[in-house]
């Protein structure tokens, strides 16, 4: 059920959207998290390895795979690896990290920050 | 840094895009194929430091931000506007700071934040909070609000709350909490939101007593309301009718509402036989209202806590009606109104029981040992502040306690000898707490550590500031076992072993260092001083007396500027 989607990957031999080399990472999964699904420690270790030696381009390709295969376990876990990775982390950080640049007005960042800062400051998470 | 690449590499990179052009037919999860048409940037990365965030689709963005925290969405928004744009839009739960001051941005506010489905709008008690108007230009704003939650929003009032409830049909969770209007505005949410689930009132300050009482309920939402909780309410009975209205009711909260609850309850369980869950905590019921639930014969979950006014008797009845009980919880505050006979008849009846919580209770081998017997999926136990349970009673359990997996035993005379008999019983055992128990040491831990290596052993001995056990929004389940919230504060250690060696000093006690270890154990409740002081003067070796333990700002503060001073002594003792 998970790889409706393959099937038709292979049948589409025009389909660019899945490079080989994602596809042999995000394929064998579902036996790595049948594995591993019990351990959370050991999922937090496959996410630590993953994440050093995969740059956050491949994760950003990893989730496009997951996401055009329809399998969602793997989506939900490459997501969460992505947000793990830029959490707690400052803007700065996180546009470093996907190379992204700021297209704002300048003074913009610092009237947005501030614009609704009040509003959300010292209220708990609901 | 940044969106950098070369203009050759994209150019080759479009040809290569355009030359494989996807098909439009699409079974991806998130992203539909168009997307990839605004992504015209590399498939395949040459070099450079490009930009590969932009190749995913903005549903796919959005599903990286689920996982963040508000914070981080927040920081997560300031860093390109495609980002800002995308995590407003996805935002479905904010969470405002509901001063006045936040009507003049209501509007820019929501024209961001676009989806938002469960809101929060919280005020503090000193500041004045958003008035009617501000509530029903959020609710026009947010039309497909699900959950909302109220918290000393005093400046909203009846008609704030109806025009709300009419804009705002497709509520599934109200939670209110110090707010002062009344029934009015509570009738007319109960009247236009008939898909509500979830109801949660404490302290309503609008509603009023006696003749003026107006009824609340039942309304469009009787029949779909499942969970109903009432915390701290003055004239709780008037919402009777709802109670006794909603039908399809599964669980029934009421905590420290004053006032009868017997006749109410019999009201209510002539109508409502749906119950699996209730809690009662600080309620005036007697064995007359247990009587009255065991009507709801599919009860699976029942919390008791400090009613001493239910005895043996009661839940003997109960226990002979709700066969499917699950979850108990009794907090018998040490009247010893339930005790083995209670629990015999439980053992006897509900042979499902998965969880017992009793605190406060002194249980003997007799009905422990008919548990263990006769409720076989018995997987965790707590035990606390017990005169009754020690060795012997650890033993019973450990010999006969076969689906026993998680055990905590708290403030009981239990010692290491006790423990030793957890290294060979209860087969199914994988975590034992110890709490406050006075004669089980690091050593005894340890020991049963070493010889069970696949059971994990919590001691915690902290001389730390002892907590009620009962927490007022039920009690808190940490894994199945109930957790009695108890946070070692490294100060209050500080200040209890100062008050000892001041209070040592003072009483002309024999040996400091002896004495000090056995005080420390007695140092307890937030009345630090005074209850230390009576303690001693009592020698009652069992650290949870009658004290009052509502907690009190002006006692904290009172505390706090107690160990400054009992701290500056110490160190003055000790200089």
């Amino acid at each position: 059920m998970k790889f409706c989607t393959v099937k038709q990957y292979f049948d589409d031999e025009n389909n660019n959207n899945v490079t080989n080399g994602i596809a042999t990472t995000v394929i064998p999964l579902p036996n790595k998290h049948l594995k591993i699904k019990a351990n959370n420690k050991e999922m937090e270790q496959y996410e630590q390895e993953l994440l050093r030696n995969v740059m956050p381009q491949e994760l950003t390709k990893l989730i496009l795979a997951a996401n055009y295969l329809n399998f969602k376990e793997a989506l939900d876990f490459f997501c969460r690896t992505v947000a793990n990775a830029i959490q707690n982390k400052s803007v700065d950080y996180v546009r470093k990290f996907f190379g992204l640049e700021s297209d704002f007005e300048p003074g913009e960042e610092e009237k947005l920050c501030k614009e609704f800062a009040w509003s959300f400051e010292g209220v708990d998470e609901d | 840094m940044g969106q950098s690449t070369s203009t050759a590499a994209i150019s080759s990179r479009r040809e290569i895009n355009h030359s494989h052009r996807p098909k439009s037919k699409s079974t991806a999860l998130i992203c539909p194929m168009q997307h990839l048409e605004d992504n015209d940037d590399c498939e395949i990365i040459d070099g450079g430091d490009p930009d590969y965030i932009s190749e995913l689709p903005d549903e796919c963005l959005a599903y990286i931000f689920q996982s963040l925290n508000s914070g981080d969405r927040k920081r997560c928004s300031l860093v390109c506007n495609r980002w800002l744009r995308i995590e407003g839009q996805s935002r479905h739960r904010l969470s405002l700071n509901a001063q006045s001051e936040l009507f003049p941005l209501i509007d820019s506010l929501f024209s961001r934040f676009d989806s938002v489905t469960k809101l929060a709008l919280k005020c503090d008690r000193r500041s004045p909070s958003i008035c009617d108007e501000a509530l029903v230009l959020i609710s026009c704003k947010c039309r497909n609000l699900t959950r909302l939650k109220l918290r000393a929003c005093r400046g909203l009032t009846d008609a704030g709350m109806e025009a709300f409830a009419k804009n705002c049909k497709g509520l599934k969770k109200l939670s209110c909490g110090s707010c002062t209007f009344g029934a009015k505005g509570m009738n007319a949410v109960l009247e236009n939101c008939s898909s509500l689930e979830e109801l949660s009132v404490k302290r309503l300050r609008g509603i009023t007593d006696g003749a003026a009482a107006e009824p609340i309920g039942p309304g469009a939402a009787a029949s779909s309301l499942k969970t109903i909780c009432l915390k701290e309410l003055y004239n709780g009975q008037c919402f009777g009718p709802l109670i006794t209205g909603s039908k399809n009711l599964k669980t029934l909260k009421l905590y420290r509402c004053s006032g009868d609850w017997d006749k109410l309850l019999q009201s209510v369980t002539e109508h409502v036989t749906s119950l699996i869950e209730i809690h009662l905590e600080r309620l005036q019921v007697s064995d007359v209202g247990l009587l009255a639930i065991s009507n709801c014969s599919d009860l699976e979950i029942l919390h008791l806590v400090k009613t001493p006014e239910c005895t043996n008797i009661g839940l003997l009845s109960l226990s002979e009606r709700c066969k499917h009980l699950r979850k108990l919880h009794i907090d018998g505050w040490k009247a010893n109104r339930i005790g083995d006979d209670g629990l015999i008849a439980v053992s006897k009846n509900c042979g499902n029981l998965q969880e017992l919580v009793l605190i406060g209770v002194n249980p003997t081998k007799q009905s422990l040992e008919s548990l263990a017997t006769n409720c076989k999926n018995l997987e965790r136990l707590a035990l606390c502040g017990s005169d009754t349970v020690g060795d012997p009673e650890i033993s019973c359990i450990a010999a006969k306690c076969i689906a026993l997996k998680k055990l905590c035993i708290k403030s009981c005379p239990v010692s290491n000898q006790g423990l030793e008999a957890l290294a060979n019983g209860c087969p199914s055992l994988v975590k034992v707490k110890l709490k406050k128990c006075r004669a089980v040491t690091l050593e005894g831990a340890e020991w049963l550590k070493n010889n069970r290596e696949s059971l994990a052993v919590n001691l915690d001995n902290g001389e730390t500031e002892q907590q009620d056990a009962s927490a007022s929004d039920g009690a808190q389940e940490n894994g199945g076992v109930a957790e009695f919230p108890t946070p070692a504060v490294p100060s209050q250690m500080a200040a209890a072993a100062a008050a000892a060696v001041a209070a040592s000093n003072m009483a002309g006690s024999t040996s400091r260092s002896s004495s000090m270890k056995w005080r420390l154990g007695l140092l307890s409740g937030r009345n630090l001083v005074a209850c230390t002081l009576r303690r001693w003067s009592s020698a009652n070796s069992n650290a949870r007396g009658t004290c009052q333990r509502h907690y009190d700002f002006l006692r904290l503060k009172t505390l706090v500027a107690w160990w400054g001073l009992i701290h500056l002594a110490y160190r003055i003792c000790m200089a």
